[in-house]
């Protein structure tokens, strides 16, 4: 603590000055911030840089990579442009991998603070619904509830959070139950103030900071399971995705790998890219940790 | 006189009786989602004659028990299932239980060997990068733990087939034996070894990463302790140091996570599977889901659910046996 509170004085710097300057202390979390910008950049400007509609045709079936101008990436067996697909599918997985992890965290958050917050059978049930949960084969119940719910995007996301909210909600179940009984949320408590306020405004903020961190590797593994799904041809058909042009491209294998290994780089990059981004907030969050 | 019971079943009887109301909440929440998705078994199995009159439709759902309220049905469904009957399935014209059975021999030894190798493998490979960490071999080590981290298996199974089957031809592209070849006795073992090397491969390279990077962690955390400075102190060589004193602490977490892990291994085989055209449970998971076999997927969901339970007992007997503060029951 002590050489945490003088690299901290005299005049402190703001904030989010210290929090940048732990982060790039960490070369490689700067590169995975670098490539996490250049996916979010593709997939505001998806349209714009690159105009055509990935799901339409764009040129010659099967053209290869850097040969025609007007589709750099190349075309697939139908003659659509890889790289629409590409920015096209960033703005895909973004989407789903962002909702996905809020609705993961939502869910996690609410049944964790009420099992930590309340013990008792508040906390036996609600973690046997967790066991039920983490038991039963993740990806198996994904594909269920898509089964069961339809390929549209929205319940595919939603499918997505339903089946990855268990370790957030361990996560701050643990917080919660170290932090309850601490002093200032008895304070609170003998000011009268209502337990929902207590749990969200008192204890909540203190519990978050591994929460945050864990968000990226939700995120990267809701990416992951999307475009598993879309591999397999249950994702939405409406919109291109990285994992369903991988799955296209494996019937082109043999005579044309480019459309499959390139939207498969893209999937190894933009998770890598949120395992480096965990990486380097848990080191600037949780400064102490590491020990160089 | 009353015979000792050994501690261990005792703790296996509990585990067990913590374990049956997860697999009944288990069951009846999937039961209940399944009755919300359009069409039932009858509106398939119509639909698969090409239509009927009415009266028909009406008789058959008599029949299954279709046209009672869904309560009744659910009582229904769990009285069998108590007896591990899993009811009929009208896609494979079988008994659930008898085409769970023909898959599930493959689909175990996928999760062994995967997980063995996928374990071992990744254990020791992170105790090395710890004990040279930030050196070259580390950096190299955790490289390679990121990227696999970051593939998704289906596309590592893609590109190893296309390296080793369609570039090299030395690996068949699926199956789980050659079909019109009939081996016998070592020829047929050969021959399933052979199938299943990518398989494995891409499940175990996947799963490697995650306990590679945690035991990365653990080495480094438990080499800093003191009584490892003690050991060091005494003379003891940095093998015997790795071997004798760390690693069976810092196996601990990992351990845990092979554990918790193991049903999202057992989800990814569904994927896997799938590619390699392994018949297993998790190619079946996909088949049902696509076909609306529903008496099969609350079969492997069951089944499933079971594998993991029994896989977390032996795991936590592992933990106690690797921490000997631990005690059973």
């Amino acid at each position: 603590m002590t050489n945490l509170d003088a690299e901290l004085s005299p005049p402190e710097p703001p904030r989010l000055l210290v929090f940048w300057r732990r982060y790039k202390r960490n070369r490689a979390a700067l590169f995975g911030l670098a490539i996490f910008a250049i996916v979010v950049l593709m997939a505001l400007t998806a349209g714009i840089v690159d105009p055509g509609d990935p799901l339409r045709r764009a040129g010659a079936p099967l053209t290869p990579p850097f040969v025609d101008m007007a589709t750099p990436l190349g075309t697939d067996q139908l003659g659509r442009d890889v790289m629409s697909g590409i920015f096209y599918g960033a703005r895909i997985s973004l989407l789903i991998g962002v909702v996905a992890t809020l609705v993961a965290i939502a869910i996690g958050v609410v049944i964790g603070a009420l099992s930590g917050y309340f013990g008792g059978w508040v906390d036996d049930v609600l973690m046997r619904i967790t066991e039920a949960f983490q038991t039963i084969p993740n990806f198996v119940l994904l594909l269920t509830l898509v089964a069961i719910l339809g390929s549209k995007i929205e319940w595919i996301t939603l499918a997505i959070g339903i089946v990855s909210w268990t370790a957030p909600a361990r996560m701050v179940r643990a917080e919660f139950m170290s932090l309850r009984s601490r002093e200032f949320v008895d304070a609170a408590r003998n000011l009268g103030v209502s337990n929902t306020s207590i749990i969200f405004r008192e204890i909540l903020p203190n519990a978050l900071p591994p929460i945050v961190v864990y968000a990226s590797v939700i995120m990267a593994l809701s990416i992951l399971l999307e475009s598993a799904l879309a591999f397999l041809a249950l994702g939405d058909p409406n919109y291109a995705s990285w994992g369903n042009m991988i799955g296209q491209g494996r019937a082109v294998l043999r005579s044309a790998p480019y459309c499959a290994v390139i939207p498969g780089i893209a999937i190894v990059l933009t998770v890598l890219s949120f395992s480096l981004l965990g990486e380097g907030l848990n080191d600037a969050l949780n400064p102490r940790q590491k020990k160089q | 006189m009353k015979l000792p019971i050994p501690p261990i079943l005792i703790y296996a009887l509990r585990r067990l009786l913590q374990a049956v109301p997860v697999i009944i909440l288990i069951m009846v929440g999937t039961f209940l989602l399944l009755k919300l998705a359009p069409g039932d078994t009858v509106d398939a199995l119509v639909g698969d004659m090409g239509g009927a009159d009415a009266a028909f439709i009406e008789r058959l759902r008599v029949e299954y028990g279709l046209d009672q309220p869904v309560w009744v049905q659910l009582w229904r469904y769990m009285a069998k299932l108590a007896t591990f009957d899993f009811g009929w399935s009208f896609v494979y014209e079988q008994p659930v239980s008898t085409v769970l059975m023909d898959r599930l021999g493959t689909t175990l030894l996928l999760m062994a060997t995967s997980l063995s190798i996928a374990f071992t493998v990744g254990i020791a490979l992170g105790a090395i990068a710890a004990r040279r960490v930030y050196s070259a071999t580390d950096n190299l080590i955790s490289t390679l733990g990121l990227v696999f981290y970051a593939t998704p298996s289906f596309f590592l199974s893609l590109m190893m087939i296309y390296l080793f089957s369609v570039k090299l031809g030395w690996l068949p592209v699926g199956g789980i034996q050659t079909i019109a070849a009939f081996y016998k006795g070592w020829d047929h073992v050969v021959d399933v070894a052979l199938h299943l090397i990518m398989p494995t491969a891409a499940l175990s390279l996947i799963y490697l990463s995650f306990y590679l990077r945690l035991m990365r962690a653990s080495v480094l955390e438990v080499g800093d302790l003191d009584y490892v400075r003690t050991a060091r102190a005494k003379g003891a060589g940095e093998m015997r140091l790795m071997i004798h004193h760390i690693m069976r602490n810092a196996l601990l977490p990992v351990v845990t996570l092979l554990g918790l892990q193991f049903s999202t291994v057992l989800g990814g085989s569904v994927v896997v599977e799938t590619i390699f055209t392994l018949p297993g449970l998790g190619q079946l998971a996909y088949q049902s889901v696509v076909q609306r076999d529903m008496n099969t997927l609350m079969g492997i969901i069951f089944l499933c659910s079971i594998i993991v339970v029994v896989v977390n007992f032996l795991t936590d007997l592992l933990y106690a046996r690797l921490d000997s503060r631990i005690e059973l029951a």
